[in-house]
């Protein structure tokens, strides 16, 4: 990512404290002060994302802010808001705004008036989270918030603006790129999904095999209540959409009766997604739980309070994250609740629900895993998919899988909603969602596609895409016969299609071949193109399919039936 | 680690793009590539750091060598 940083005061480029950014992507500084240049401008658009540092002072001047109408004041702010608007409705790419107004006022005056300084920096912010609402690529860092923690005349410098312009000082630098790092952290990679936790002093003090159900160390007080407020820490992570898996060497039916009937225990056996009890080894036990949870091992955190566990599992799996704990549990509450590995922009009334969506997948690939017989298994659990509109209702569910969707996606367009509104409208009864309930229960909207008409003959599947949590129920299939049909009433002949490699759609890599589609080569898939030219690759490595409608044969269809 | 020794680290770890040479007591603005007005800027906000120092204003906008900043540090 090439990103520019400007400000309304100098930021001291080359300075150490950069580096943390630099080391992560192309950082531009572009010249300070007038920060509405980079927002009108259409030369910056040659970045992927905008950082904006914006010090209220550099635009009122608060010296003489006495003799100053307030209203004018403000109106100069709201015609930045019109700006960063204007910019967002052009181009899409994110803006991180990083707002500080600050000033040392006089206690006595304050106390009977809010500062006018302040109510200034207040409008604005209000009218940033306001926008950043309706715009999903504008994010807010409240830089005020962040250098209170370590003290505003640590983090300015009075003397750094008169000799350069610069109001920060070391300090300030150092906070103000840190946390802009973690903002660009988490738009550019996915926050972690999982938390495998281990049991004996980890959920609880004590050794649930040795000490006995009685007398594990759990909500009286002292350490007990130390292990409570750390599980109502996990809860609150897991009501924010993280799964929660529990990973002990244990008896399996001891630590489900804690689970179930222990009254000090903040966390339900309702509220562990997957479990691995057994004294089997860990890593072994992480992967299953990957497989059984369909997801990848590098959205997992790992937290075990015994240190060769720790190591081991470092060791034998790669991308898993694992946290040392502080060697004092009175520390895990804070340390787990800072960690914001979890975080992320936004929750949805969605994520409240993934624990349960998880863990019937995860009874369904066990009981799946148990039958010889997978069609015959297949057929018996009541499959139910239909399609469902992209409307007003559904559009949000509709855009988080096209910006959500890893690994089960066919070219990762990461459409918004007006993207997608505009595709479906171009292309009538072509863009649809899919929607499925078994005997696992209802899974809700799981699955969406889009197919671009490109002239009477050719239709191309511009967006295929399938939430990993259903997976091995040949969905696809049943998915694939949708598009094949809404082909048909068309009267299209062919349909062409890509699989554009990313690091994480293997999982979709062989769909379309072993789906009745033909591999074609790319000068061939070039030649049909440039007779339309409406689609549109990127360079990156992709592999091209056409079918033609009348010989289609689609595998594992009987399962539908 | 002594003064010259820790004020030499500083200079490696602002400028990180030039050779500095063994001998620093003679270097100044200019000298080194990197050594702009705003890598002096830099210098000293490091200095400050590593020696848990701070010039004041008047001070600060007058170092310019490595000489200069000794002087102002108070060290040999």
């Amino acid at each position: 990512m090439k990103i520019s940083l400007n400000s309304t005061s100098f930021l001291l480029p080359q300075n150490k404290n950069w580096e943390i950014l630099e080391k992560l992507e192309q950082i531009n500084f572009n010249d300070y002060g007038n920060i509405t240049k980079v927002l009108i401008d259409p030369e910056n658009q040659k970045n992927d994302c905008d950082f904006i540092i914006f010090f209220l002072q550099d635009i009122i001047d608060h010296l003489s802010l006495g003799s100053l109408d307030i209203d004018k004041e403000i109106n100069k702010i709201l015609n930045i808001i019109e700006l960063i608007k204007k910019r967002l409705d052009k181009n899409k790419k994110p803006i991180v705004f990083a707002l500080s107004g600050f000033l040392i006022e006089n206690t006595i005056k304050l106390a009977k008036n809010e500062s006018n300084f302040k109510k200034i920096k207040n409008k604005f912010l209000d009218n940033l989270y306001t926008i950043s609402s309706k715009y999903p690529n504008l994010y807010i860092l409240d830089v005020d918030e962040i250098f209170a923690k370590e003290g505003f005349k640590n983090c300015f410098d009075q003397r750094n603006y008169y000799l350069s312009r610069c109001r920060l000082s070391n300090l300030g630098i150092e906070i103000l790129a840190y946390n802009l790092k973690k903002i660009l952290t988490r738009i550019s990679s996915s926050n972690k999904k999982v938390l495998i936790l281990d049991c004996d002093n980890t959920l609880w003090g004590g050794v649930l095999g040795e000490d006995g159900y009685e007398n594990i160390l759990i909500g009286q007080d002292g350490i007990g209540l130390a292990f409570r407020d750390f599980q109502k820490t996990i809860k609150k992570i897991k009501e924010e959409g993280t799964l929660i898996a529990l990973c002990s060497k244990n008896n399996e039916s001891d630590v489900v009766n804690v689970l179930k009937n222990h009254n000090s225990m903040i966390l339900k056996y309702d509220d562990i997604a997957a479990l691995k009890i057994n004294w089997k080894e860990k890593s072994e036990n992480i992967k299953e739980l990957a497989k059984e949870l369909g997801l990848g091992i590098d959205s997992f955190m790992f937290w075990d309070d015994n240190p060769v566990e720790r190591e081991k599992v470092k060791m034998q799996i790669q991308d898993i994250e694992v946290i040392d704990p502080d060697k004092d549990v009175s520390k895990w509450c804070l340390q787990l609740a800072e960690y914001e590995g979890f975080s992320k922009f936004q929750t949805t009334e969605e994520d409240k629900l993934k624990t349960q969506q998880y863990k019937s997948r995860s009874k369904f690939v066990k009981e799946k895993s148990n039958f010889s017989n997978e069609f015959e298994y297949l057929k018996n659990i009541k499959l139910n998919p239909s399609l469902v509109e992209i409307n007003e209702s559904t559009i949000s569910r509709a855009v988080q899988l096209c910006q959500k969707t890893n690994q089960f996606n066919l070219r990762t367009t990461r459409y918004d909603a007006n993207l997608l509104l505009n595709l479906k409208k171009k292309n009538p009864n072509s863009c649809f969602l899919v929607k499925l309930k078994d005997i696992y229960g209802d899974h809700g909207i799981i699955a969406l596609f889009c197919l671009k008409l490109l002239d009477k003959n050719y239709l191309f599947l511009d967006t295929f895409l399938m939430s990993c949590r259903i997976l091995g129920r040949h969905l696809e299939a049943w998915v694939l016969n949708q598009i094949i049909n809404i082909a048909k009433k068309k009267k299209i002949n062919f349909i062409i299609a890509e699989f554009k490699y990313t690091k994480k759609n293997n999982v979709a890599k062989k769909f379309l071949g072993d789906h009745g589609f033909k591999k074609i080569s790319n000068k061939e898939f070039t030649n049909i193109n440039n007779n339309f030219s409406k689609i549109s690759s990127n360079g990156d490595k992709s592999d091209f399919y056409i079918a033609n409608i009348k010989k289609i044969k689609i595998p594992f269809l009987e399962i539908y039936k | 680690m002594n003064n010259n020794e820790k004020l030499k680290k500083v200079l490696k770890k602002t400028f990180t793009k030039s050779n500095i040479p063994k001998k620093i007591e003679n270097l100044k603005l200019g000298d080194l590539e990197e050594w702009d007005s705003l890598g002096n800027f830099n210098l000293l906000l490091e200095v400050e750091k590593e020696f848990n120092y701070r010039f004041d204003t008047t001070k600060f906008s007058e170092m310019k060598s490595v000489k200069d900043i000794k002087k102002n540090l108070n060290i040999k």
